[in-house]
């Protein structure tokens, strides 16, 4: 009576399970290719073979978004002595580096990557980060619980955390000046920039345009487009004369968005929703059917017949 | 218990007994002594030890709550989660596998002789994700909006978003599944009885759930490939996750069955006592094939990435004294005692295996995480006492709830055979 | 009194609560689909031309099918295995759960066409708007200490240009805003920097910072007469010479090349 449903059900969640697992193995390229075009985002281009090192970005960007007034000011050199990193009080940094063949230093301007397809966007458990269509990648204080998964997500570890604020902790770091940019005006550090380091633009016309520069100056460039590739590509571009590793870059990251290595996972999740109380369900008869009748109160068949 | 003034329905079962609310305080809270006896039995080195630790912790949390998580922890930007969650939530919740274990092999895989620990396994179960909660609530920046991905806003490409919902769910599943035994100890008969039809449902549900977030803790450090050192790292975590707290879970309820049986020195039955040896060496023979297939699946991880070469370094060989001394090792204990029907041996390995999986959780969540940062500061003194208290208060919750309810056969009033 | 009180009440709530249960829980189960019909998803819903679009779009949907199907099965064992009164109390909830579930996932299907995704505005932003109020001083340069430089290349600086002493002011080229059809020219400013300071470093002669050929200045002085913008040539009444507040100092000399509101603009003090 109960025996050949059971059994039914039961190859039919093994089946299941396994055409499941079959399609876990199509490759997320695939669809990505079938994905309309990418909208053509807002980026920035930071030429590093201009930067002097007169950290006005760093002045106005902390100007243009009420940060706190830095411990020590913006025209000291002194801070160079130390590599620094995008905090809760400074949503950007400029680092000097060595250029190993001339001994010139080199100036480097780190902030968030603004990423193609965003490492933290997708690890926000209530989606506080979005990735906007313009391009750049904003948080939104109104449901962000704290939990820092982005902070870990992050390839580049640029979120920065308020720590020390028990009521109202902030995620930080650069949105781009998403506010400004609204507003047909461009970001705090291009406006500011006196040699032009950084260029605000669209990312394919950045992308031809650091081509470009390289194919003209090919001693004084490296041939590399930093943030072209890296983590399946960033709105925020770098060019040098200098090999990026020496100048604190991440050189060791994926060229695949990093949303897609948890989308493996993700989709494995409804085929067990599906799959699992068939395959459960059968076992559970099986065993039933296999064993002697009971007289522990937790076979439900008794509480069904009493009540 | 039966006192005379016990009433009986028509149907023949105990209802609520009449002798009022002060009798059944006494009985069910106080285990049947006046306050002042009761209060005084509570004075013993363990409680005070315990005293002294919640007194030195709680200004600590207090001080996390009034000056933010910065004041009590080492978190910076570059490694933002600390021994909170290290602890809390990736060690706590495959510990507290126990739950989803024993009730999918007693209730269906049918193995009823394990039925007397199941009530144990799900209290183990409740308990440890109640306090994983608990310690996520201290750890996140705004812990007051912690449901706000059941119902605010939600982020459904994030395997936290995952694991969210499934440690809300579990969290109710696992208490209905406690339900009869809450029922059993008020005393509310048909209500215990309605609880208890649920079961297979609920079992089932947990089942389903405690796969995915086992394995969805692991996931959750995929998206971190250059900050988990790559021996740690595999696309094959959540498998690892998985099979790893299937382990744990059973080697939870292992070792806090000796304890729980310990507990109750005074009131033992030998023919449980027996049972509990039988029980034990079982369970020990499942762990061992567990922990065997764990080693294996580690190897093919290690093949997987091809990393043999690291093996040979300083991460290396603490990578091959987590995989022999805390996976092999207490397989082979396992093994052997079963075969010379050794219960001290199988609970000792049993304590390895527990150690293991914590080990590995830490050294996923904390210890190699950002392995190549020049200089990393993992946890300070007050995030250690802190979690030191949770920890003892969390044993003080498990150990009233058990003197008190039903759980365990040690209890006067279990009702199932064994 | 008392005991019968709470005896009265606990045969009471055992008695409700299996009847209660059932449009409880259905109550319940409605509020929360009102409310993850409301709630606020992570960007458009319909907004699959991206990666992260594409997943949180699926997942969405893959999750309510899923959930629905969940429900669906507790439907159809409840249907298999049991017979006899009770079976449509049991069913009727759970098809409710099963629709709602399976309407949600496709209202999120069919919206997916509805939903427009704004496009970045046509025009880029290109508003200097500058922050910062500290300015420097115009530079100091002394071009005939240049001239003896480049030994007689004179396109050193003046590049671009078409033949000898016939060349171009900077200004012809590079304007002082933003303009996105020209990214590779710098702004004018800029131009001068990359220039001056381009070869102050490869040459290792000459200042490569700020306060090597600016001094910091403080507030260039304001003008009280008339508005700095919309004003013509600067130079036509402000003269080397000049009296008052039409005087131009000496140090402007050849400075900026008539750029006056490279310092004097509207967010330096600068504004009536």
């Amino acid at each position: 009576m109960d025996r050949p449903i059971s059994r039914r059900g039961f190859l039919k969640g093994v089946l299941g399970s396994a055409v499941g697992g079959s399609l876990l193995g199509r490759p997320v390229q695939a669809m990505a290719a079938n994905l309309a075009k990418r909208p053509d985002h807002y980026g920035i281009l930071s030429d590093l073979t201009r930067c002097i090192g007169c950290r006005r970005c760093e002045a106005a960007c902390n100007k243009a978004n009420n940060l706190p007034p830095p411990e020590v000011p913006f025209d000291d050199k002194s801070v160079f002595e130390k590599e620094r990193r995008p905090d809760a009080g400074a949503y950007t940094v400029v680092n000097r580096y060595e250029d190993p063949k001339t001994g010139q230093p080199v100036y480097v301007k780190r902030q968030c990557m603004h990423c193609e397809e965003p490492a933290c966007v997708s690890a926000c458990i209530v989606g506080a980060l979005k990735k906007t269509p313009e391009g750049p990648v904003i948080w939104d204080g109104d449901v962000c619980i704290g939990c820092r998964y982005c902070m870990s997500a992050c390839p580049f570890s640029i979120p920065a955390f308020e720590y020390f604020n028990p009521t109202s902790p902030r995620i930080q770091k650069c949105f781009m000046c998403y506010q400004r940019l609204s507003e047909g005006e461009l970001p705090a550090c291009v406006a500011e920039c006196p040699t032009e380091a950084l260029t605000f633009g669209r990312r394919s016309e950045l992308l031809e345009l650091a081509h470009e520069r390289i194919r003209k100056d090919p001693d004084k460039y490296i041939d590399h487009i930093y943030g072209e590739h890296e983590a399946g590509g960033t709105d925020w571009l770098y060019i040098s004369g200098v090999p990026f590793e020496e100048l604190g870059f991440p050189t060791d990251l994926l060229t695949t968005p990093y949303p897609e290595l948890t989308h493996g996972f993700l989709s494995f999740v409804p085929i067990v929703l599906v799959a699992w109380p068939a395959l459960f369900g059968g076992i559970y008869l099986m065993s039933k059917g296999r064993e002697k009748e009971s007289e522990t109160e937790t076979i439900g068949e008794n509480e069904r017949e009493e009540s | 218990m039966e006192g005379s003034d016990t009433t009986q329905s028509l149907a023949g079962e105990k209802v609520f007994p009449r002798a009022g609310l002060r009798e059944w305080v006494k009985e069910k809270i106080f285990l049947g002594m006046s306050p002042r006896e009761y209060a005084r039995s509570l004075v013993t080195p363990f409680n005070i030890v315990a005293a002294l630790i919640i007194l030195a912790g709680l200004p600590l949390i207090g001080l996390r709550f009034a000056r933010g998580l910065g004041a009590v922890t080492n978190a910076s930007n570059v490694q933002p989660w600390g021994l909170f969650l290290a602890w809390g939530l990736f060690s706590g919740v495959p510990l507290s596998a126990s739950g989803f274990v024993l009730g999918m092999v007693v209730y269906l895989f049918g193995l009823k002789r394990y039925h007397p620990v199941v009530n144990n396994a799900i209290l183990i179960g409740f308990v440890g994700y109640f306090f994983a909660v608990v310690f996520l609530l201290i750890d996140l920046g705004r812990p007051w909006r912690i449901y706000y991905p059941i119902m605010i806003s939600f982020g459904p490409a994030s395997v936290l978003f995952l694991v969210g919902w499934h440690v809300f769910l579990y969290l109710s599943c696992q208490f209905l599944e406690f339900c009869p035994t809450i029922f059993g100890w008020a005393g509310t008969e048909r209500l215990r009885r309605r609880a208890q039809a649920m079961t297979i449902g609920l079992t089932i549900f947990g089942v389903i759930l405690s796969t995915l977030h086992q394995s969805a803790l692991g996931a959750m450090f995929l998206l971190m490939p250059g900050k988990v050192h790559p021996l740690w790292y595999s696309p094959y975590l959540p498998v690892f996750f998985l099979t790893s707290a299937i382990a744990a879970g059973i080697c939870m309820v292992i070792v806090v069955s000796a304890l729980v049986h310990r507990l109750f020195k005074g009131r033992r039955d030998p023919h449980w006592t027996e049972k509990l040896n039988e029980l034990t060496l079982g369970m020990g023979k499942a762990v061992a094939f567990v922990l065997f297939t764990y080693f294996g699946l580690k190897i093919i991880g290690i093949a997987h990435g091809n990393h043999w070469d690291l093996l040979g370094t300083s991460w290396g060989y603490w990578f091959l004294t987590e995989l022999l001394a805390f996976v092999l090792l207490p397989c082979l204990l396992f093994v052997i005692a079963v075969q010379k029907k050794n219960v001290a041996l199988v609970r000792f390995g049993a304590l390895l295996t527990i150690i293991g999986v914590i080990i590995n959780r830490l050294n996923v969540s904390l210890i190699t995480f950002d392995w190549n940062l020049p200089h990393r500061e993992l946890f300070n003194w007050k995030e250690f006492m802190i979690v030191v208290t949770i920890v003892t208060i969390e044993i003080l919750v498990y150990r009233w709830i058990i003197k008190r309810m039903p759980v365990t056969p040690e209890h006067p009033e279990y009702k199932v055979d064994y | 009194m008392v005991i019968a009180l709470q005896t009265g009440f606990l045969t009471l709530f055992a008695k409700l609560l299996p009847r209660i249960f059932i449009p409880l829980s259905a109550l319940a189960i409605l509020f929360g689909l009102y409310k993850l019909a409301t709630v606020r998803y992570a960007g458009s819903v319909g907004a699959t031309n991206t990666l992260l679009g594409f997943i949180k779009f699926t997942k969405g949907v893959e999750y309510l099918m899923a959930i629905a199907f969940l429900f669906g099965f507790i439907a159809f064992w409840q249907w298999m295995q049991h017979r006899g009164k009770g079976l449509m109390v049991r069913i009727i909830p759970v098809t409710i759960l099963v629709l709602s579930f399976g309407t949600l996932a496709y209202s999120c299907i069919s919206s997916q066409a509805v939903a427009t995704l704004t496009p970045p505005t046509a025009e880029l932003p290109s508003r200097l708007a500058p922050v910062l109020v500290e300015t420097y001083s115009p530079a100091s340069f002394d071009h005939s200490l240049h001239q003896r430089l480049v030994d007689g290349d004179c396109t050193r600086c003046h590049h671009s240009s078409t033949g000898k002493y016939n060349y171009p002011s900077c200004s012809e080229c590079h304007t002082t805003t933003f303009d996105p059809q020209n990214l590779e020219r710098p702004t004018l400013a800029q131009a001068y920097h990359l220039l001056c300071i381009g070869c102050h470093r490869d040459s290792r002669v000459g200042p490569t910072d700020c306060t090597g050929c600016h001094t910091k200045a403080e507030q260039p002085p304001s003008s009280p007469e008339h508005p700095l913008a919309g004003m013509g040539d600067c130079l036509k009444c402000h003269q080397v010479g000049g009296s008052g507040a039409l005087a131009l100092p000496a140090d402007h000399a050849d400075a900026t090349n008539g750029q006056c509101t490279l310092c004097h603009s509207s967010h330096s003090g600068g504004e009536h």
